[in-house]
């Protein structure tokens, strides 16, 4: 098993009696990129809050880098870049400056700055008010100061919230070279899959405040392959009859169900049963994407 | 500790706050300046010049504290709006930085900023008073006391009005105490030093009033109590304190 940059344990934040974070138990790995995925509302940002000491978990534990947030909380923050929801800056000041500001508490040298911002290419726009920044330049600025402090561990709450598919495009850009270039694993947080799907190396989806799924993104493409469905007069003689064939089937409804589509398979399947006398009305092919797995993990939980 | 310090001037050296700590006392002075160049004749009495320097002292005092005390007000005020403007204090708070450091370094720059404020109103008094003739007998001690008593007196009153900056975002609420503050400390001066007397009884107990009772001036005389600058010192410490615990253990939104 590869070892574990974040992990909590049943890490729970209440507000009043709403229970926004519940039971959640993250297990980031080494060099990964951590898609965080979940719909408005469903904890993201309260979860990340914990991870960063700015919020305190009603129950539960965080341990980064191995170490109890709880005790150690300055070492961990240390080797943390961290950049939540709305961007954060001095309007009045460059971009220079507002670097400067944090790059004189962390003690960093102020060629660091130059470099952070040569990594998100606002070295022309270095020296204009961030007031006149567009939302795609401070989202960039603000992973910029992410950066500054040289971390281990990156963590971005929808560092693409509102932002055009060029700004898009250039924020996964940067995130996909952390990992790479750096060594700097990533949790990125979003609710659009897709986004998540072209960076992510690992995945979790939370709801309500629950942790529904994690695990890698291969693992989450393999319940997107697609599958065979038939519609046949006797189902059931139908499946014992594919069973014994060596097929692994199932039913849904009036359908059969078989996780293969392949076209030999598909051509062996209607040749048995119609050899066997069962009428065949129809075969389809179903491959559901990841946007439909996503909503069914998110749909299953509302309707508890 | 230094960080902090020199992180939150880059903050403040493009803003208003510079300009704010010159404005008071230029103020102060100037209106006093006008004041008297209108009625000379009537205020000055020729020849006196121990009653023409405390007098001089007394009209800057009158107009000294109310600034003070709005002063304060919207020094926290600035200096907080900073933060709350940008959203910057989660920002601030996720880097690997003591909450009491950043704290303290709000406070040390209030302090040190009417400091400035304190030393040019001294440095106005003085010149108003060569400016009018008053040359022979210059107060000097009367003139510090003027300005440096109610400023540490005041102690407390920048403890407060900085955690309730700091703890609210929406300003309003902490413009609107100090202006109360400023009415409260105003009404300790309309006593009279008879009043004093029983004013002692509730007065420790109200920051607000420490200023000008610290160095209050009747009918050309100064009666000034170095009690109310301790009372401002230990109650700015307390409330420091407590302000610096609140803060860390403030939740970030
Ligand atoms: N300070 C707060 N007080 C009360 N409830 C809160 C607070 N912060 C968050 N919540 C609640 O906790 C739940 C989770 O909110 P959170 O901000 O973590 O969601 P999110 O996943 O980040 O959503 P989004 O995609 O909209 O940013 C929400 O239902 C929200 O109403
Ligand atoms: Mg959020």
């Amino acid at each position: 098993m590869s070892e574990m940059v974040i992990e909590t344990s049943n890490l729970t934040r209440r507000y009043g009696k709403k229970v926004s974070v519940n039971n959640v138990n993250l297990k980031v790995p080494k060099g990964s990129i951590y898609g965080f995925l979940g719909p408005n509302g469903a904890g993201k940002t309260t979860t990340i809050r914990m991870l960063l000491g700015l919020i305190r978990p009603t129950s539960g534990h965080i341990r980064i880098f191995n170490q109890d947030l709880s005790k150690h909380r300055m070492p961990i923050l240390r080797r943390i870049g961290s950049l939540v929801e709305s961007p954060s800056y001095y309007g009045h000041l460059s971009g220079y400056e507002n670097l400067d500001v944090i790059a004189r508490l962390l003690k960093v040298p102020s060629k660091r700055i130059d470099e952070v911002l040569g990594i998100v290419r606002l070295t022309p726009a270095a020296h204009q008010t961030v007031k006149g920044y567009s939302l795609g330049m401070k989202q960039r600025l603000g992973i910029a100061a992410a950066l500054l402090g040289n971390p281990d561990l990156l963590i971005l709450d929808e560092p693409t919230n509102g932002l055009d598919p060029a700004g898009i495009h250039e924020i996964r850009t940067l995130i996909k070279d952390m990992p790479k270039q750096h060594g700097i694993t990533v949790v990125v947080s979003s609710h659009l899959l897709s986004e998540i799907d072209q960076m992510a190396t690992h995945v979790g989806i939370i709801d309500h405040g629950h942790l529904l799924f994690q695990d890698s993104i291969e693992k989450l493409r393999e319940q997107s392959s697609p599958k065979l469905f038939l519609q046949v007069d006797k189902p059931h003689e139908a499946k014992r009859l594919l069973q014994d064939a060596g097929f692994k089937v199932s039913i849904q409804g009036d359908n059969l169900q078989i996780p293969n589509s392949d076209l030999s398979v598909t051509e062996e399947i209607n040749r048995q049963l119609v050899q066997a006398g069962i009428s065949v009305y129809r075969i389809s092919e179903q491959s559901r994407s990841l946007e439909d797995i996503f909503l069914d993990f998110v749909d299953k939980e509302g309707s508890l | 500790m230094n960080g902090a310090l020199v992180s939150d001037w880059i903050k403040m050296r493009k803003t208003w706050i510079k300009i704010l700590v010159i404005l008071g006392p230029f103020g102060v002075i100037s209106l006093n300046a006008v004041r008297y160049a209108l009625n000379y004749h009537g205020i000055v009495r020729p020849g006196d010049d121990a009653y023409n320097w405390a007098l001089l002292i007394q009209n800057i005092s009158h107009l000294l504290m109310p600034t003070l005390m709005l002063g304060i007000a919207l020094l926290a005020s600035l200096l907080s709006g900073l933060e709350h403007q940008g959203h910057a204090w989660k920002q601030l708070l996720a880097l690997p930085v003591s909450r009491v450091q950043l704290y303290l370094s709000k406070f040390i720059w209030i302090a040190g900023l009417l400091a400035i404020s304190a030393t040019l109103c001294a440095v106005g008094t003085i010149l108003l008073g060569f400016a009018f003739g008053f040359t022979p007998h210059v107060p000097w001690a009367g003139i510090l006391e003027e300005c440096y008593y109610p400023y540490l007196a005041a102690y407390g009153v920048i403890a407060i009005q900085l955690l309730l900056s700091v703890l609210v975002a929406n300003q309003s609420f902490a413009i609107t105490l100090g202006v109360l503050g400023m009415i409260i400390s105003g009404l300790s001066d309309a006593l009279s030093p008879d009043g004093l007397t029983h004013a002692g009884h509730w007065a420790p107990f109200v920051p607000w009033v420490y200023p000008s009772l610290s160095a209050l001036t009747h009918g050309a005389v100064q009666h000034v109590d170095f009690a109310y600058v301790v009372y401002g010192l230990l109650a700015g410490g307390l409330l420091l304190a407590l302000g610096t615990g609140l803060f860390a253990r403030k939740e970030v939104k």
